[in-house]
């Protein structure tokens, strides 16, 4: 648990999605680093982690997955584990990380990541698996505020205040996610910005971006846009308040060309640098 | 953890029941806040939505063909159907979907097309092959090693990745033509008649090969480990029909089964 | 017995004679088949399975399934022959 072997993540990555494999191959395009989703290299073999393999050579990578289930009251599920243990021996990822959430309970999966109740039981219980994993993987992970569309009637606490407990309480780190928070505040009436004063801010290693859908009666995570200008603002209020952290570029659903992902990223990595020279 | 544990199971079958408006969302909803402008249900519709759309853009991925064949609009209400009836029990999706061939088999509304779930088994096959491990090719010279009196326990093994499947319709044309790249013409004459394939990957090449009938029968017998005496004494033409199996890479591994006398 | 022993060590001299490593390479010039997806994945859906996971949402209807009353509307119309109108559901 090193504090300095993030020293080869820096600035604004993207996304690694399976569409630009070849053409980041081939052009090699000028993005410091890129974010692998775990789950679609759980394959045994074939093309996906061969191209993982020349991308991994080019790049520095961070692991990103979407199912650990962490706030699940099933038993940790080691296999899924024990499969992202391997992938990391691997592929060597400055760190990995996963969301507050949980996707999983009876066995069964529904692959959408569903929110804890802000709880002292749900809080409890979420350190105690953090615990678990952060053992079996030797290694400390982040965790990411995920996007909500419904809230607890037996919260006992804010969704900022449940973050930062859970990272205290199971020493582990913070991918905080601008864009879900931005989709949080509206969706539930919050100011965005109570997140940047109860984030513990050594904690934040890595920074999400990305852009949301306006349906009409909230605010939805589609990672199908440009980030938008709101979501830019705050990101601005963040790295102010927290300092240049690694920033990366998500887009999930109509995925564009490569070029406008970097573009998004140089976006980001212009806002670092005004920040950096500032400081 | 009672609580929470009673929570999950809550939200989770409010989530999956059939029902948009059925007693499993009424009960949920006790235990979500309503916001300005939506309701407690609708909180939980907004993800009923959400977990609908990743297991059916899921399927859709793994079942191209087929999605292509039926349209979006039919492909994903089926889809959607298929989803709430059978659960997903890895964190993995690339494992979910293996049974939906045998579901659009009982799917009354696609009866009309029968060469269907035969398209579905051959994509689950194409899918398979295309995540399986990666393998080398035979081991000629390991299998020149082997003594003279052992040869007759030779058995023979398919690519880790093959899955031979037969079907009374020409599902691998119907697959071709529907390729995006594909620029010929779309029509199938299911009067073309059956097919016997066998589906797997090369390196990373992703084949399909329509087999002969003695290469069907040869390749069959060597998933259910028939070793060399038997099929010596089975197939007339073995003296050019293993090599040339070997040859298209349809055979990658042999082992020496226990001796039986 | 000696017929099926001849016959067996014929079979494998023929595959001994293909030789180490030429096996792929002719494989790959043998026959056409039908192949994709030699490490050149396109946009689009058929990406072969190899982005099912994301952290978005995604978004669709949320019909009741008693509401389902599609009727196929894809290329599956240009698929004909003999077998289809045994199988075809009776118009209503």
């Amino acid at each position: 648990m090193s504090e300095t072997a993030d020293v080869r993540i820096r600035g604004a990555g993207i996304g690694l999605r399976s569409q630009h494999h070849q053409e980041i191959i081939a052009r090699q395009p000028a993005v410091p680093w890129l974010e692998v989703l775990s789950e679609n290299y759980y394959a045994a073999g074939g093309t996906a982690l061969a191209n993982l393999e020349q991308i991994r050579n080019l790049y520095p990578i961070t692991l990103h997955g979407v199912g650990m289930s962490l706030g699940s009251t099933d038993p940790l599920n080691f296999d899924y584990l024990a499969r992202l243990k391997s992938l990391a021996d691997r592929f060597e990822p400055e760190w990995l990380s996963d969301h507050l959430a949980w996707i999983s309970v009876g066995g069964e999966y529904v692959h959408d990541l569903l929110p804890l109740p802000y709880t002292q039981e749900a809080l409890d219980h979420v350190v105690a698996r953090i615990d678990q994993v952060q053992d079996f993987l030797g290694r400390r992970i982040l965790i990411e505020n995920p996007s909500t569309y419904l809230s607890y009637r037996d919260a006992e606490m804010s969704e900022w205040e449940f973050v930062r407990e859970v990272a205290e309480s199971s020493d582990c780190d913070i991918l905080f996610d601008v864009n879900n928070a931005y989709v949080n505040a509206s969706n539930h009436g919050f100011a965005a910005t109570n997140y940047l004063d109860a984030l513990p801010a050594a904690r934040v290693r890595e920074i999400h971006l990305a852009g949301f859908a306006q349906y009409d009666n909230y605010l939805f995570d589609t990672h199908g846009e440009r980030v938008h200008p709101p979501v830019w603002e705050l990101y601005q209020l963040t790295i102010e308040r927290i300092g240049p952290v690694p920033t990366l570029i998500e887009w999930d659903t109509d995925i564009p060309d490569l070029e406008v992902l970097v573009a998004e990223a140089e976006k980001a990595q212009t806002a670092l640098e005004a920040h950096s020279c500032s400081a | 953890m009672q609580r929470l544990n009673q929570l999950q199971r809550r939200v989770r079958e409010a989530i999956m029941a059939a029902d948009a408006d059925g007693t499993e969302v009424c009960a949920a909803s006790e235990t979500v806040n309503a916001t300005h402008g939506l309701s407690s249900p609708e909180h939980l519709r907004i993800y009923r939505r959400a977990v609908t759309g990743t297991f059916t853009r899921a399927l859709g991925q793994l079942y191209p063909v087929t999605m292509r064949l039926l349209g979006r609009e039919f492909f994903d209400g089926m889809a959607s159907r298929y989803m709430r009836i059978t659960p997903s029990h890895s964190p993995d999706l690339a494992e979910y979907g293996s049974s939906f061939a045998e579901f659009i088999e009982g799917f009354e509304p696609a009866a009309g097309l029968p060469y269907l779930p035969d398209v579905a088994r051959l994509e689950w096959a194409w899918h398979s092959a295309f995540s399986a491990a990666d393998e080398t090719a035979l081991n000629i010279d390991g299998l020149g090693e082997v003594p003279e009196s052992d040869r007759d326990r030779l058995v023979f093994a398919l690519p880790a990745s093959a899955a031979l499947l037969a079907s009374q319709y020409p599902v691998h044309r119907i697959w071709q033509v529907n390729q995006d790249e594909w620029t010929g013409p779309e029509e199938v004459d299911l009067d073309e008649g059956a097919a016997r394939l066998i589906v797997w990957r090369r390196g990373y090449d992703m084949r399909i090969d329509p087999l002969q009938d003695n290469e069907w029968s040869l390749l069959s017998d060597l998933t259910g480990n028939v070793p060399m005496r038997v099929l010596s004494n089975k197939f007339p033409d073995m003296a050019t029909l293993l090599p040339h199996c070997v040859e298209h890479g349809w055979i990658a591994g042999f082992q020496l089964a226990e001796s039986t006398d | 017995m000696k017929e099926t022993k001849n016959l067996m060590n014929a079979a494998l001299a023929g595959v001994l004679a293909l030789g180490l490593g030429a096996i792929a390479d002719q494989a790959a010039a043998a026959k056409p088949g039908f192949e994709k997806c030699a490490g050149v994945v396109k946009s689009g859906m058929n990406d072969c399975g190899t982005s099912l996971h994301a952290c978005a949402g995604q978004a669709t209807a949320d019909n009741n399934a008693e509401e389902w009353i599609y009727v196929p509307a894809g290329t599956c119309g240009k698929i004909a022959g003999s077998s289809l109108k045994e199988a075809a559901p009776k118009e209503s």
